[in-house]
């Protein structure tokens, strides 16, 4: 029984790991530069949201202030609807869009 | 105004009764930008119960996303700012209007509410620290939309604001005058104004706290 199982999963999952690489980095979430939002805010948010150490959150914070915007995490649009839902939730400026636009 | 300490698992900070009173009444105001209802304000308001003001009750199924189009979006530009367009993607962004606004709102609301809830108190703002988000978030968007009243879209307008702050004076009235203005704009300048930098200052002290406890959860 197995076996028929295997047999039988095996080629839709191809098709759906091809899928999911080809949209794995798809798109990208920004964070936008605001007057408002702390610097140090903004560091603790990188970090405790996406777990950054505290150079790269930094690095990103200081990215967002003087460049005006930072893309912060890549995924497929699932992963950054919901990384732009916690931008938003923290009262950060986040928009989504596609790599490379 | 005291500012936020780590205490016994919670962040504390102390606000006097005038303190209270004013950063509850533009809480619960901002709530009521973003749709809070006549009923929970009233409660937010209303008697202290003993549980945490911090465990938000959200209802599962505000976020089920309504059939047919998002919302539209938000015509005041603070609510704007609270609820942001996701994407310069039409179609996306109508899709997070209408899968995701809902949730953020209801979040935005609930933990305003808290904010109001926690005010009354008395003296002592205290927030667990698992919780401290909740009370950051809250405090981010009141300065968000008092921000957007008071104009503060660049860097040097809030450092306007602050010299403006510092250089008040009175008038043989007693009337306040604001870089060189008097009257009812140059006091609301400075009542706002004065609400933005104190919670500026509370809002920095709690990120502080919560970045020592990242560098040391065990302190």
């Amino acid at each position: 029984m197995p076996l028929v199982v295997v047999r039988a999963s095996v080629p839709l999952e191809e098709v759906d790991v091809a899928e999911e690489l080809a949209t794995a980095d798809a798109w990208v979430t920004i964070v936008w530069n605001d007057p408002v939002n702390l610097m140090s805010y903004v560091t603790y948010v990188f970090r405790s949201y996406f777990g950054y150490p505290q150079e790269e959150a930094e690095r990103l914070m200081l990215l967002v202030h003087h460049e005006g915007k930072a893309v912060v995490s890549t995924g497929n649009l699932e992963e950054m609807e919901r990384d732009v839902q916690a931008m938003h939730s923290y009262g950060l400026w986040a928009t989504l869009q596609r790599s490379g636009e | 105004m005291k500012p936020f300490r780590a205490r016994e698992g919670h962040y504390v900070a102390r606000l006097d009764e005038v303190e209270r009173e004013v950063v509850a009444q533009v809480a619960a105001d901002v709530a009521e930008l973003l749709g809070a209802s006549p009923a929970q304000l009233a409660v937010a308001t209303g008697e202290a119960d003993d549980g945490d003001p911090w465990e938000l009750a959200l209802d599962p199924l505000a976020g089920l996303a309504s059939p047919g189009s998002g919302p539209p979006e938000p015509e005041d530009p603070a609510v704007r700012r609270l609820l942001p367009t996701a994407s310069k993607d039409a179609e996306v962004a109508e899709e997070f209007r209408r899968l995701v606004e809902p949730d953020l709102r209801e979040l935005k609301i609930a933990r305003l509410l808290a904010l109001v809830r926690a005010l009354h108190r008395g003296e002592r703002l205290a927030v667990p620290v698992e919780r401290a988000d909740l009370l950051s978030g809250a405090l981010v968007d009141v300065r968000l939309v008092l921000a957007e009243r008071l104009g503060l879209d660049t860097d040097e307008a809030a450092d306007e604001l602050y010299r403006d702050l510092a250089l008040v004076s009175y008038d043989d009235d007693g009337e306040p005058v604001v870089a060189g203005q008097r009257g009812p704009a140059a006091a609301l300048r400075l009542h706002l104004g004065t609400v933005y930098a104190a919670l500026t200052w509370l809002q920095e002290s709690l990120v502080t706290a919560q970045l020592a406890d990242l560098e040391a959860p065990d302190a």
